[in-house]
C-alpha cells in the first residue's frame, strides 16, 4: 500500500479544516486535507457542485463566496487536497484512507488536525425512518447546492438558529414550507437582551437571525413555538406529522396534539459532533451538555490529550462557521508551533487574538445554547414498533428484550440486538441507545467508534483482498 | 416513476439565474430513462423525477434520503453494477444504470408481515 509523509495532515475540508491547513501550510508545514466529499467547504460552506456553472458570482450568498475565497486560498497555497477520500482510521498520527486508483492509502503526518464537522442530531420518533423524513440540513444541501425542492408540502421541525434560517432559506428559493415548528419558546425581552449582550463579535448573527425571522413573518410563514414533534404517519411514505404542546415543565401536553398534513418533514434539533476518529485514537474525551455526548478534551491551543493530535471545529463542540474558523487558524499555529516553524514569541500573538475571539463567540453560543435546550421529551416518542436503528431495523421492543443482567451497556446492545451495526455505525441511534440505558441527566458514552469509522472498500485497507473490489466491509 | 422532462422541473428551482446546471446526461433507475444535469449527485436527480423510495431494509421498509450529507447511509443504491452507494455522495454521469434495492418486490401491504414503523 501507498504511504505518503506530511508535517500536517487536516481530516475535513469545511470552514475549520481549511483554515487550519492554511495557517500550517504558510508557517512552512507540508500539509494535507482530506475531504470525504466531491469538493472543499464543508457543512458550513456548502458549495455551488463541480459541473455547475456560477452565472453571477455577485449574487452569490455569504456562505457560498465564503467558502469560495477560502477554497481558492488553499488552491494557491501549497496544499494537497485529497477529494472524495475517506480518511477511516487514525493511528497515532497516521490516517488510514479509502485510496483510489494510484493514491496512497495512508497519510504519514507529523501532526493531525481532527475537523470531522457533525451531523444533524437525530431524534428518534414514530415514522422517522418513512421515506420524505429528512434531516433539515440534508434538505437544505438538496436545495441549496443541488437545486433540488425535497417536496410539494414541506413541514419543518426542530429548533435553534438553523431551523430559522434554513425555513427562511427554503421558502426563499422556492420550497413551498407549510409550517415552522419550533420546540423552544419564542424569545422573550430577557433572552433577546441576553442575546445581544453576548453578541459582541457575533452582532452579525443577530442580524441575520432577524432577517430571516423578518422574511418568515412577511411571507405569512405559520410558526409554532413550544411545539415538539411527536410522529410522523404514513405507508411507504410521509402523509402527515403531529406536533404537540411542550409545557413549562418541559413535557408534552396531553390532549395538545395538531396534525397536519405534509408529504416532507425536515428535522433539525441542532447538531451532533462528529468526533469518532479522536475516540479511535484515544483522546480524552469530556461530555459536552449541549449536545449529551461526549467530546474530544482539547487545550487552549486545541491540542486534545494524545500527542500530535488536534482538533478544531463542530467535532468538539458545535459552534458555527465563526468558531470553526478560529478553532482551526487556532490549531493550525499551534501546530506549526509544535513543528518548530514559529517561535515562541509570534505564536504566541497569533494566538492569543485568536483564543479572545475565540472566548467571545463562545460566550455568544453559550446562551444561543441556553435558549434552545432538547428536553427529555425527544427521547419519549418511540413506541414498541418504532425502528431505532435505522440500518438494522431495531425496534424499540427488541432493545426492551435486551435487559440486564446480561445487558448493561451498548456494546452489549450492538452485541445483542445488532442496533449500531450497521453501515452509519450507530450515528443515529447511538445516542436513543445511550440515553435508554442511562436515563436522564447521566454523563454515559454511546457505542465506541471501531476502525473503519465509515464502511470502506477492504481492497483499500489490504492489498490482498483488492480482486474483491464489490464488497464493501463494516 | 415518470422520465418526462417537467416533472422533473417541477421539483428543480431555477437557482434565480445565479447558477446553471450542468449539460443534461441519462441515466436509467430500475430501466426507466431519467433526465440529469452534470454535477447532480444520484440522490437530487432520483429526488427531481419525484422519487422518494431508494431501496427496501432489512426488515423490507421502504427508505429515502434521510441525511443527504453520506451519514446515515439510508440512500444506498446499486450503481452500475455496484452495490451500496450512496446516492447523496455519488455524481450522475450519461448512460449511468441505478437499481433500487428491493424495490422491484411485493409492497409491504402485501405481505403478510407489513410491519410499519
Amino acid at each position: 500500500m501507498k504511504a505518503k509523509k506530511y508535517g500536517v495532515v487536516v481530516v475535513g475540508g469545511g470552514p475549520a479544516g481549511m483554515s487550519a491547513a492554511l495557517e500550517a501550510s504558510r508557517a512552512g508545514a507540508t500539509t494535507a486535507i482530506v475531504e470525504e466529499r466531491h469538493s472543499l467547504g464543508g457543512q458550513g460552506y456548502k458549495q455551488v457542485p463541480a459541473g455547475f456553472q456560477v452565472k453571477r458570482p455577485d449574487r452569490l450568498d455569504r456562505q457560498i463566496r465564503a467558502g469560495r475565497a477560502l477554497i481558492e486560498e488553499v488552491h494557491d497555497c501549497a496544499v494537497d487536497v485529497y477529494l472524495d477520500t475517506v480518511a477511516w482510521g487514525l493511528d497515532g498520527t497516521h490516517v488510514g484512507l479509502e485510496a483510489h486508483g494510484d493514491a496512497p492509502a495512508e497519510l504519514r503526518a507529523d501532526q493531525v488536525i481532527v475537523a470531522t464537522g457533525a451531523y444533524d442530531r437525530p431524534v428518534v420518533f414514530p415514522g422517522w425512518t418513512l421515506p420524505g423524513v429528512l434531516t433539515a440540513g440534508g434538505a437544505h444541501s438538496l436545495l441549496r447546492t443541488q437545486g433540488v425542492v425535497p417536496g410539494e408540502r414541506i413541514v419543518m421541525v426542530g429548533t435553534g438558529p438553523l431551523l430559522l434560517a434554513f425555513s427562511a432559506q427554503l421558502h426563499s428559493q422556492g420550497a413551498p414550507v407549510v409550517h415552522v415548528i419550533d420546540s423552544s419558546p419564542f424569545p422573550g425581552p430577557g433572552a433577546m437582551t441576553r442575546l445581544a449582550l453576548s453578541a459582541r463579535r457575533d452582532a452579525s448573527l443577530l442580524v441575520e437571525g432577524a432577517g430571516y425571522l423578518a422574511y418568515l413573518l412577511s411571507r405569512r410563514v405559520p410558526r409554532l413555538y413550544s411545539h415538539a414533534i411527536v410522529r410522523v404517519d404514513g405507508t411507504d411514505a410521509v402523509q402527515s406529522v403531529t406536533v404537540a404542546k411542550l409545557g413549562g415543565d418541559g413535557a408534552i401536553q396531553p390532549g395538545t396534539e395538531k396534525t397536519i398534513e405534509a408529504d416532507t418533514v425536515c428535522v433539525g434539533y441542532g447538531l451532533a459532533p462528529s468526533s469518532e476518529l479522536t475516540r479511535v485514537v484515544g483522546c480524552r474525551q469530556i461530555w459536552d451538555r449541549s449536545s449529551e455526548s461526549f467530546v474530544p478534551y482539547r487545550d487552549d491551543g486545541m491540542r486534545t490529550s494524545r500527542p500530535g493530535v488536534l482538533v478544531a471545529g463542530d467535532c468538539t463542540r458545535i459552534g458555527g462557521a465563526e468558531v470553526a474558523l478560529a478553532e482551526g487558524r487556532l490549531a493550525g499555529l499551534t501546530a506549526a508551533h509544535d513543528a518548530g516553524l514559529l517561535d515562541d514569541a509570534k505564536y504566541r500573538a497569533r494566538s492569543e487574538s485568536e483564543i479572545h475571539e475565540l472566548r467571545q463567540h463562545l460566550r455568544f453560543r453559550d446562551v444561543l445554547d441556553s435558549l434552545y435546550p432538547i428536553g427529555d421529551w425527544a427521547y419519549d416518542l418511540a413506541k414498541d414498533a418504532t425502528v431505532v436503528c435505522r440500518c438494522e431495523d431495531v425496534t424499540m421492543a427488541d432493545l426492551a428484550a435486551a435487559r440486564p443482567p446480561w445487558v448493561v451497556d451498548p456494546s452489549d446492545v450492538k452485541a445483542t440486538t445488532r442496533a449500531g451495526m450497521g453501515f452509519c455505525q450507530g450515528r443515529n441511534c447511538g445516542a436513543h441507545i445511550r440515553r435508554l440505558i442511562a436515563g436522564p441527566g447521566l454523563e454515559y458514552p454511546s457505542f465506541t467508534p471501531r476502525p473503519p469509522v465509515k464502511p470502506s472498500m477492504i481492497s483499500s485497507i489490504a492489498e490482498e483482498f483488492r480482486d474483491l473490489d464489490d464488497k464493501p466491509i463494516l | 416513476m415518470s422520465a418526462s422532462d417537467d416533472r422533473g422541473d417541477r421539483f428543480r428551482s431555477s437557482f434565480r439565474g445565479v447558477v446553471e446546471r450542468g449539460s443534461p446526461v441519462t441515466l436509467r433507475v430500475d430501466g426507466v430513462e431519467l433526465r440529469g444535469y452534470a454535477g447532480e449527485t444520484v440522490a437530487a436527480a432520483m429526488m427531481a423525477a419525484g422519487i422518494r423510495s431508494f431501496r427496501r431494509s432489512v426488515r423490507d421498509h421502504v427508505r429515502g434520503v434521510y441525511c443527504g450529507m453520506g451519514v446515515c447511509y439510508e440512500c444506498l443504491v446499486d450503481v452500475d453494477g455496484q452495490r451500496n452507494v450512496r446516492a447523496c455522495m455519488t455524481y450522475v454521469a450519461d448512460g449511468m444504470t441505478v437499481e433500487r434495492p428491493g424495490m422491484g418486490r411485493s409492497t409491504a401491504a402485501e405481505r403478510p408481515d407489513g410491519e410499519r414503523p
